[in-house]
């Protein structure tokens, strides 16, 4: 899943390095329009509703804090 | 907060005030034009303490119209004049405070043009800004700041709430207090605006209704009446005058002796026919505006003004009093001479100011006057080393330059001339003398600034060489068979 | 009585005084009277409508407390009650200004409170929290009227967030002379900034527009330019002296303002102007449409028939819309401020939507995107967007605005910028020239002032330097400053909201 998310992103902002850092949003390397972006292409593939609750540093921090959110929105 | 941050707020706080006290200083509006208020009240805060004893008060015609130095000359009488441009009476009341604080007069003589006068808040601003801080000062402002046009008080205390935006137009005079080329002796203005403008008799009082009285203008009268209450309080004699002034009335003059008998006080009018000719006045000289009395005509009315106070009272003749130094005396007698000379409307008079260490003459000739130069003329050329006979001159160009008092150059000549001279203290000029060239040609150009003399006639500069300025430029032409002067 | 009054000063001191004799658990309610004191000054009428939006928001905020309390779970019924208390709330606001589509006899019976539009959204974002269960309802009334009516903030903003801020007014701080000098020495950049340099723009600025249909191209150009300064320095200045004053008390109040002109593009200039209006937005209405339900669906349906792209076309487009046009009608009531919030909005619409193709054009034209010389264009480029705002905004009028920039392209008259006329429109040669080393001077403290706090820089230096520059800029404010007789006062520009 990690890997499956990591390709998507990179594909979509070529010029973000997903793996570069765990706390990308603390960083401001993630900004809310980005943000926003991640959770449109994360939306359309898996098919998953992202609640408000769920957009915190802890989920979007990292690659693994998005895979562990979208694989506990999919199995809602 | 601890002690140590308690004194350095304090300190922080203290040099701040000394160094903006001292700014707001220089901020402040200087009144330093001719008869400016700062040089006005600056002169009086000069005096000495109870050397004064008699004042006069009012707006700008009683520093132009008394020459004090002459008070004190002539009769030995100290005076001075602390009025300025349309006092208002509320500020004369406070200055008469403030003056007599410090001088106990004995009389003040008051000018009651102010009574029919509203007037600016700019008024009341230079000369109230003026005052130095006192209880009057503080008076003054709290008195004044109720009216409407006034501004606000803090504005008042706090003056650079007013003045800080002038950072954009200081001048040297906001920086250095400079009362050298003040013209200002005891208060009065010797020097500057002395060509005389033809006022005759009739112009003065301008209607016949002896019944007709003028109120007096709002806020004027409460505080005449304090000037009159406080004159009486202190034991100052009170006589209100008026200066002549064209455009006079005998409304306003009714409207001034009723307060004048109704508080047992003199008043004298210098605006009727009958006092013109008392002190002499000459119509078409011894005034330099329609309201103003030139430097004649102050000398006449001080004369008057003179022998009625000592008529009425004894005064302390200062000339005998040991170390009194009335004030700047050389120049007094510099600045004097130079009024009398611009002031003049007689050839002969003219000439026979003009042999003088301090005077630079150039004089040349744009139009043929040889037939009216009067003997008189001729001797006082003379007495300058002039050796050519200006009278022979028919048709000739000339130029002749003078250097302190000595002729240094003449030629006279059928021929255009040019010449290039300098005066005593080095500045250069240069002449040109052409009969057949006659208007809107420069004659005599001064470092480079034209004197632009267009007229036809006799042209003389007049240059101070010890001031390094120009006194007086001259023109002495033929009108009716004879000559005239006529004073730039 | 504004931050520009002799009163307000004094009631400060006063404030200021009695809250550092106090002990320290009463000292909130020091602020509370301070508070309420400037407010009643303000206008006493407008006290009940400022309480009642006070009142309102604490009810219902501790009606919600009270359903969580009894069952964390039951958050329709909590819904319900934000739901009430935010139409309502909102509800006056919109009343309030729509005042000018009323007709005059009803309109000039409506009284506006003074700072309506910050404190409405203060409170709004409280009651949204404590729905989201972020933090516990406020039992006390007058500590929440404290929040609200908190005077530095009141005016102007910046927009106060109830968990950054309630902690801070409540508890009573100790005096400490190192922040109250700092506090003091950021009031005195706010007074530079308002007195020296945006009051006398605001001469020049009020000059050219009040009569633009006369006005050259050039002018209005450089009118324009002075108007987005003058704004700048005006807003910014109400906010450095908001802070200052609040770091006496030792209170931070949330940064507004960021040094907006080093943005290199129009969401980053958001990010750094008006910072806690655009954080709102964000948090209360970007944010939850970004997440809600229907824009899921709405995604997967526009994914199908229009493929991934275009959905997040639509993801780009639909919050931001409805941001920026909330943000135009916030700003004032006017077509052209709808338009004016359309404009922005669709600069950063299409530059989200069409980045990749963006990213190509760059590359096209060769432009290396990391250079200093196209960060300093980037630079240039916002400023010159920003100032096409404002000409949007200044006259209230599309059609004023259509012929100012008429004006600019059909007659510009490039030599009125060279015979100087620039010096005839309320500012003559030498307050024109003072107002472009002003800029100078501007642009070098703002440098200095991202390269890390000035202040502390310069209580580094020592006791006669530091002295020699508080005085300068306190000489600096009372010789330059635009007051007294002689100047119009001229007030902050933003108050009006």
């Amino acid at each position: 899943m990690e890997e499956k998310i990591y390709e998507l992103l990179s594909e979509e902002f070529p010029a973000i390095d997903f793996k570069g850092s765990d706390t990308l949003v603390d960083d401001g390397i993630l900004d809310s329009l980005t943000i926003t972006g991640i959770i449109a292409t994360l939306t359309m593939e898996f098919g998953i509703t992202i609640p408000y609750e769920e957009i915190i540093e802890e989920n979007f921090n990292s690659i693994a804090g998005l895979a562990k959110m979208v694989e506990k929105l999919s199995n809602k | 907060m601890n002690k140590k941050q308690l004194l350095k707020t304090g300190a922080f706080l203290l040099v701040f005030i000394a160094i903006f006290g001292y700014l707001s200083g220089i901020l402040r509006a200087k009144q330093v034009a001719t008869g400016g208020s700062t040089f006005v009240l600056e002169e009086f805060y000069q005096q000495e303490k109870d050397t004064v004893d008699v004042c006069f008060m009012g707006s700008s015609q009683v520093i132009w119209g008394i020459n004090n130095m002459k008070m004190y000359e002539d009769y030995g009488i100290s005076s001075i004049s602390v009025g300025s441009g349309d006092q208002p009476l509320l500020v004369t009341y406070f200055l008469l405070k403030e003056v007599d604080k410090r001088q106990s007069l004995k009389n003040v003589v008051l000018d009651m043009s102010m009574l029919y006068e509203k007037e600016m808040e700019s008024r009341y601003r230079r000369n109230i800004d003026g005052m130095h801080w006192s209880i009057n000062k503080l008076q003054a402002i709290l008195a004044h700041v109720g009216s409407e046009e006034a501004e606000s008080i803090q504005s008042y205390f706090i003056d650079w709430i007013k003045y800080h935006s002038r950072w954009k137009e200081l001048s040297q005079s906001d920086f250095v207090y400079d009362d050298s080329r003040s013209s200002m002796h005891r208060g009065s203005i010797v020097s500057s605006h002395a060509r005389p403008v033809d006022i005759p008799y009739e112009k003065f009082i301008i209607d016949n209704e002896r019944n007709k009285t003028v109120e007096p203008a709002e806020g004027q009268v409460e505080w005449f009446l304090k000037i009159i209450e406080y004159c009486d309080d202190n034991d100052i004699d009170l006589l209100l005058i008026k200066t002549p002034k064209s455009n006079w009335s005998l409304a306003k003059h009714n409207g001034v002796q009723h307060l004048a008998d109704e508080y047992g006080l003199d008043f004298l009018d210098f605006n009727f026919d009958a006092m013109l000719k008392e002190i002499g006045y000459n119509y078409g000289q011894d005034m330099w505006d329609q309201e103003h009395l030139n430097i004649r005509g102050a000398d006449k009315l001080t004369d008057y003004l003179a022998d009625y106070l000592l008529e009425r009272k004894e005064y302390l003749d200062y000339r005998t009093v040991d170390g009194y130094s009335p004030g700047d005396v050389e120049r007094y007698h510099k600045d004097y001479k130079d009024k009398y000379l611009i002031s003049s409307i007689d050839v002969n008079e003219t000439f026979s100011y003009l042999k003088d260490e301090r005077y630079d003459l150039v004089i040349q000739s744009t139009e043929d006057i040889s037939g009216g130069i009067t003997e008189e003329m001729k001797s006082y050329l003379a007495d300058m080393g002039v050796t050519v006979d200006l009278s022979e001159a028919a048709g000739k160009n000339y130029i002749l330059a003078v250097n302190g008092g000595q002729c240094v150059y003449e030629l006279i000549s059928e021929e255009p001339l040019t010449y290039d001279g300098t005066f005593s203290d080095g500045l250069t000029y240069s002449a040109a003398a052409d009969l057949n060239k006659k208007a809107n040609e420069a004659a005599i150009v001064i470092n480079e600034a034209a004197q632009g003399f267009a007229a036809e006639g006799m042209n003389i500069a007049v240059y101070d060489n010890e001031k390094g300025e120009m006194v007086d430029l001259l023109t002495i032409y033929t009108l009716d068979g004879a000559l005239h002067v006529y004073n730039r | 009585m504004t931050f520009i009054s002799v009163e307000f000063y004094l009631l400060l001191a006063i404030v200021a005084a009695v809250y550092f004799i106090v002990p320290l658990k009463f000292r909130w309610f020091i602020l509370l009277l301070g508070s309420l004191a400037f407010y009643v000054f303000q206008g006493i009428e407008m006290l009940p409508l400022m309480l009642l939006s006070s009142f309102v928001g604490w009810l219902f905020g501790l009606c919600m407390g009270k359903v969580y309390e009894r069952d964390p779970k039951q958050k329709k019924k909590a819904k319900l009650f934000s739901g009430i208390a935010i139409v309502f709330l909102i509800g006056m606001l919109a009343f309030v200004k729509s005042s000018r589509y009323m007709p005059e006899s009803v309109a000039s019976k409506i009284i506006v409170p003074i700072g309506i539009s910050y404190y409405t959204f203060s409170i709004v974002s409280y009651l949204i929290d404590v729905y989201r269960r972020k933090y516990q309802a406020e039992p006390n009334f007058l500590k929440f009227t404290l929040f609200t009516a908190y005077f530095p903030k009141v005016l102007q903003g910046p927009i106060a967030r109830y968990d950054k801020l309630m902690p801070q007014l409540a508890e009573g701080h100790k005096f400490e002379y190192g922040r109250f000098c700092f506090g003091l020495q950021l009031m005195l950049w706010g007074f530079f900034k308002k007195l020296v340099i945006a009051d006398r723009l605001s001469i020049f600025t009020n000059t050219v527009f009040l009569d633009a249909a006369n006005m050259s191209g050039s002018v209005i150009l450089v009118a324009a330019i002075f108007a987005t300064l003058e704004l700048y320095c005006d807003f910014s200045a109400c906010m450095d002296l908001a802070s200052g004053m609040s770091q006496i008390f030792g209170i931070e109040l949330e940064q507004n303002f960021d040094h907006p002109f080093f943005s290199k593009s129009a969401a980053e200039f958001w990010r750094r102007w008006h910072i806690t209006l655009g954080a709102w937005f964000k948090d209360y209405v970007y944010m939850p449409i970004v997440t809600s339900p229907r824009m899921a669906k709405l995604l997967q349906m526009v994914k199908k028939h229009f493929g991934t792209r275009c959905g997040k076309s639509v993801m780009a487009f639909v919050p931001l819309s409805v941001v920026w046009v909330l943000t135009g009608v916030w700003h004032g009531t006017g077509r052209a401020y709808v338009v004016w919030g359309i404009y922005w909005g669709a600069m950063i619409i299409i530059s989200q939507i069409f980045a990749p193709e963006i990213k190509k054009l760059n590359a096209f034209l060769h432009i290396n995107v990391e250079s200093e010389s196209w960060k300093i264009f980037q630079m240039v480029r916002t400023f010159a967007l920003f100032s096409i705002g404002r000409m949007i905004t200044i006259p209230n009028s599309l059609s004023t605005t259509a012929l100012m920039f008429r004006k600019i392209f059909l007659d510009f008259r490039p030599w009125q910028l060279v015979d100087e006329s620039l010096y005839t429109f309320g500012l003559d040669r030498k307050n024109f020239l003072l107002a472009l080393f002003l800029f100078f001077i501007l642009w070098s403290v703002s440098m200095l002032q991202e390269k890390g706090s000035l202040r502390l820089r310069i209580s580094e230096y020592n006791v006669v330097f530091r002295w020699m520059i508080y005085y300068i800029a306190i000489i600096a404010i009372i010789v330059l400053g635009i007051y007294g007789p002689g100047y119009d006062a001229s007030s902050f520009v933003y108050i009006g909201y």
